[in-house]
């Protein structure tokens, strides 16, 4: 765990070991009088995980992650100063799906928390730097709009359920969810558990058609970096950094608030490459020509516009992938924005593309 | 509909609800211009009321930007946010430091002082510009007032507690007084040390004997990553399984061959994820072939043919269990032209929805999915001469729903130094429609702007046009919104007014009066703020804001004060009634001279409402030359975050 909050294993683990810290805290502080979550580590852990909620009741999937696996709440509610947002985070959630066995004891020991409605500056830009995850939405809870972008650094690399994905993107509005990550599969004996670790299964930018190469003596660097970051109380921007083989890339993401996004790609090689922005997403697709793709579903849309030096040098194309969700695996489209390889042999390669996903309903 | 600009993109986003427009621009090359603002930025956004005041602006790898009377202008390109708040600007700037201090010129932001990172920073006014130099990336801030930006601040590492026993005294080294924490600090970085002697002496004998110091790490590492993943897929039933990739490259005369190959080795032996063969000849001819299998019911086989770079053909076949994709491209370009037609079909067949296909010829599209069938059309035309202006007409046909859209858009340099910009959005479904007309003038240097919008929008009519004045030593600007030709349904009524009053004073007042029937609500706003050189380098900035309207009442009194003379130090106290009865915020900032040359800075802001404080943030810092040390960082956001940490370390 990253003394920021972020958890190394992804946000479905956090929940994981959540869900047995909650009733264990009970017992500390009734039998010694600790209170577990008062620990700054492990307060900002439990708001690491709500902030990772994408407003449709899911949350992002980088990691091994499946949809969802809450952990009760309320049995931590009194034991820490963020208690009153938990509070007021709680009575925003439809309902607890799961509850565990081991719980019950805890149930009975928890005290009813005279309810205090949160109240707090807001910035749309969540930044944690130690981790390596920014996260931008439109209000602290229940967002209308949720982005999140990862960079994760290897120090906080978890072991069997790492995956590198640096540069994932998951996109969430109007309480569904656009962009994804291919998350866990089918566990880690899954047949396909190569494709789910591979960056093939993210929200990414590759090169040659290409992601990180995982090998360890050989390899590309793992991690990412962030670059720079701020927020206002109405905007809010990030800029972080990878490198695959002789490529510099650097991903930017501005955000004023409501519901678009702006994503500025650079790529920067040392000789010609091609690039491919790709967009694991869930809904119909459908190419509307220039650059712009639309994607629909339950009457609501996204729209994704390519901006780039020369459009006519990126295609639209269309693959598929697998993703990760409450019944299992399953499978979905990619959308991905292929460019021309350089004709400059010994050229330099540095291109542009930004596209903004702009939610119309 | 996407507006093509001729040597760029222009987006639009409306929000019709507040009055507000945002324009993206992706600019190709130079200046770009839309009827109220240039720009020389990759990206730029904006966001504006009225168009004649921006209220946040964002230019990335840009230099340039003019919008009414505001003007910034970079000595080399850079990130660089701005966001007005009443009187003030704040704001973020990124570029590489290493492309040397920042000069930084405005006009039209007459706030004072400027602070970087919360530190105060000197200002030079020429004529009725105002230059920074500033040194790094950082937030920035004009005038005075509560804004708040937030960066992330990456938590401190763990002190180096050996390195604190060494000079502790003897009690303190024994282990009998240590915490748990602190034993468990010792074991770890002790066992840390001990790896770290060993991988120096293996770097030693392997620089010694093979001239590689990585080799045995790296072998080392091998071995363990391969332990470790074969133990860990004989618990998963997987086997060995390593990740590997190739790549083969050679020139043969004028022919290049390329071969590369990604995939896993397991215990059952090579798998092949991605496999890339392609031929090129003299950079003019290229052919390849690609095979992926990414999972087990993915298969593609991709086939490419580029015969002379200007005609080529693209077959791509997909094959999953739940879906058939089938992407066809005949293309031809030629570089020259502005125009690049190309032919595309695809064809995704979806088992639990038939058909569904779609060709574009020259951008114009088909479609048809099962037995429903859709066709659209779009097409467009643009120019531009570098300097002088671009133009451009576009259209999009849907003949199934009876409509059609056309654009047009010219925008050009009529006289020395000016802009001249207008355009037309029209539509047509049984009868013809023109949904926006736009005309807009205006004058580089010390002149006047004047722009007009007019919409029809769902049998409504928008009208938004302005006039502003620029002059040396301060500008005015006055807005108008009406919808419906009316005061009385909803609008906007907007006057501002600056003007420096001393050699670094200056006087702003600003009236804003919003009135809104629809949603029946109104809003007037009055705001004043000198900055007032009240000694050779000392500085007052009192200010005042008032702002009432539908639910909402706020005031705010309060100044700073600046001192320049010894060092710059700022400090500014707010009172301000808002939601609370009443908050305060108290902000400062100052570089105290230090040992050696340094300097440590300190800033803060902090602020208190309800008698109890709700947010929080003190720096400080050690500045040594280029490089920065540790230092102390406090933030507290109330109720649900809350830092202390640092060190403070010096050395001479």
């Amino acid at each position: 765990m990253a003394p920021d909050g972020g958890y190394g294993e992804g946000p479905y683990y956090a929940h994981y070991i959540l869900g047995y810290l909650g009733p264990f805290s009970v017992h500390l502080a009734n039998t010694m009088d600790i209170s577990l979550f008062a620990h700054p580590y492990l307060e900002r852990m439990v708001n690491w995980v709500l902030d990772n909620e994408k407003g449709s009741g899911q949350y992002t999937q980088f990691d091994d992650s499946y949809e969802i696996r809450n952990f009760y709440l309320p049995l931590i509610v009194s034991q820490a100063n963020s208690g009153i947002y938990w509070d007021t985070w709680l009575d925003s959630q439809p309902e607890f799906p799961q509850y565990n066995a081991n719980m019950i004891e805890a149930l009975a020991a928890y005290r009813e928390f005279p309810v205090r409605k949160f109240r707090s500056p807001f910035f749309p830009g969540k930044f944690y730097a130690d981790m390596g995850q920014v996260i931008l939405k439109d209000r602290q809870i229940a967002p209308g709009f949720f982005v999140s972008l990862v960079d994760e650094r290897e120090r906080w690399f978890a072991d069997v359920h790492e995956q590198i994905d640096p540069f994932s993107f998951e996109l969430s509005a109007l309480a569904e969810d656009w962009i994804i990550d291919g998350g866990y599969g089918g566990g880690t004996g899954d047949p396909n558990r190569d494709y789910f670790i591979s960056p093939q299964a993210n929200s990414t930018v590759l090169v040659d058609g290409y992601g990180t190469d995982p090998n360890p003596l050989v390899g590309d660097e793992p991690g990412g970096r962030l670059d720079y970051g701020f927020s206002t109380p109405q905007f809010a921007a990030a800029g972080l950094s990878h490198v695959i083989g002789d490529v510099y890339l650097t991903r930017h993401l501005f955000y004023a608030g409501g519901n678009h996004v702006i994503v500025f790609d650079q790529m920067d090689g040392g000789t010609p490459h091609s690039y491919t922005v790709q967009y694991n997403y869930l809904g119909n697709f459908e190419d509307q020509g220039n650059g712009n793709v639309r994607i629909g579903k339950n009457g609501k849309q996204l729209n994704i516009h390519l901006l780039a030096d020369d459009v006519a040098d990126w295609r639209v194309r269309q693959n598929r992938g697998l993703a990760t969700g409450r019944q299992g695996v399953f499978g979905h489209s990619v959308v991905q924005f292929e460019s021309e390889t350089q004709p400059n042999a010994n050229g330099y390669g540095k291109w542009g593309v930004a596209p903004d996903s702009g939610l119309q309903k | 509909m996407p507006m093509a600009m001729g040597n760029g993109e222009w987006r639009q986003i409306r929000d019709y609800r507040n009055n507000a427009v945002e324009d993206i621009v992706w600019s190709r090359s130079g200046m770009a211009a839309t009827p109220v603002w240039q720009g020389d930025a990759r990206l730029t956004w904006v966001k504006y009321r009225s168009p004649a005041d921006p209220e946040a602006v964002l230019l990335v790898e840009g230099t340039n930007f003019r919008q009414g009377g505001l003007q910034i202008r970079t000595s080399i390109p850079v990130i660089l946010y701005l966001e007005r708040q009443g009187n003030s600007w704040a704001g973020y700037v990124s570029f590489d430091p290493a492309a040397g201090p920042l000069v930084l010129e405005t006009a039209g932001i007459s706030a004072l002082p400027f602070r970087l990172n919360g530190v105060l920073q000197d200002a030079v006014s020429v004529e009725n510009k105002t230059v920074f130099e500033i040194s790094g990336p950082g937030t920035i801030f004009f005038g005075t007032g509560q804004i708040l930006i937030h960066q992330p601040q990456p938590f401190l590492g763990e002190p180096d507690f050996l390195e604190w026993l060494s000079s502790a005294t003897e009690t303190a080294r024994d282990p009998a007084t240590w915490s748990d924490y602190q034993m468990t600090l010792f074991k770890n970085q002790v066992t840390r040390n001990l790896i770290r002697g060993m991988e120096q002496t293996f770097s030693y004998w392997g620089e010694t004997y093979t001239g590689d110091p990585f080799l045995i790490r790296n072998a080392a590492n091998a071995v363990q990553g391969l332990l470790e993943y074969n133990y860990r897929s004989s618990l998963s039933g997987e086997g060995i399984l390593l990740p590997h990739r190739y790549g083969f490259q050679r020139d043969i005369g004028d022919t290049r061959l390329a071969i590369s190959e990604e995939g896993n080795w397991r215990s059952s032996g090579p798998q092949v994820r991605d496999l890339w063969i392609r031929g090129e000849k003299n950079r003019s001819a290229a052919v390849s072939y690609r095979f992926r299998h990414f999972y087990d019911q993915y298969y593609s086989h991709e086939f490419f043919a580029d015969l002379n770079r200007q005609i080529g053909a693209d077959v791509r076949w997909i094959q999953t269990e739940e879906a058939q994709l089938q992407d066809y491209r005949l293309f031809f370009s030629q570089p020259a032209w502005h125009v690049s037609p190309r032919v595309q079909f695809r064809q995704q067949t979806l088992s639990s929805l038939g058909l569904d296909a779609s060709v574009l010829t020259c951008r114009a599209s088909f479609r048809a999915d099962g037995l429903e069938s859709r066709s659209s059309y779009y097409q467009y035309l643009t120019g531009y001469l570098p300097g002088r202006g671009n133009w451009l007409v576009e259209g999009e046909q849907f003949p199934d729903e009876n409509l059609q859209n056309y654009r047009t858009a010219f925008s050009g340099s009529l006289w020395k130094s000016g802009l001249f910009s207008m355009g037309m959005t029209a539509s047509h479904r049984n009868r013809w429609n023109i949904s926006e007309g736009r005309f807009a003038a205006s004058k580089y240097e010390g002149s006047y702007q004047f722009y007009q919008i007019t919409n029809y929008l769902e049998s409504e009519w928008y009208w938004n046009g302005g006039l502003s004045r620029s002059v040396a030593g301060g500008f005015w600007s006055g807005n108008l919104y009406l919808k419906n030709w009316s005061f009385g349904k909803t609008g906007l009524v907007d006057f501002a007014f600056s003007r420096r009053i001393l050699s670094r004073g200056l006087w702003n007042f600003r009236l804003n009066y919003k009135f809104d029937q629809i949603y029946d609500s109104y809003r007037l706003a009055l705001n004043q703020q000198w900055y007032l050189p009240v000694h050779k380098g000392i500085g007052l900035s009192p200010l005042w804001n008032f702002e009432i309207g539908q639910g909402m009442k706020t005031a705010s009194l309060g100044g700073g004060i600046s001192l320049e003379r010894f060092w710059p130090v700022y400090l500014q106290f707010l009172q301000f009634r808002n939601a609370h009865p009443f908050a305060y915020n108290f902000e400062w900032g100052f570089p105290l001279p230090f040992i050696g040359g340094n300097s440590l800075n300190v800033s803060g802001t902090l602020l208190w409402a309800s008698e109890l404080l709700q947010y929080g943030e003190v720096r400080v810092q050690q500045i040594s030359g280029n490089v920065l040390s540790p230092g102390i960082y406090y933030r507290y956001l109330r109720p649900r975050e809350q830092r202390l940490e640092g060190f403070l370390q010096w050395r001479w």
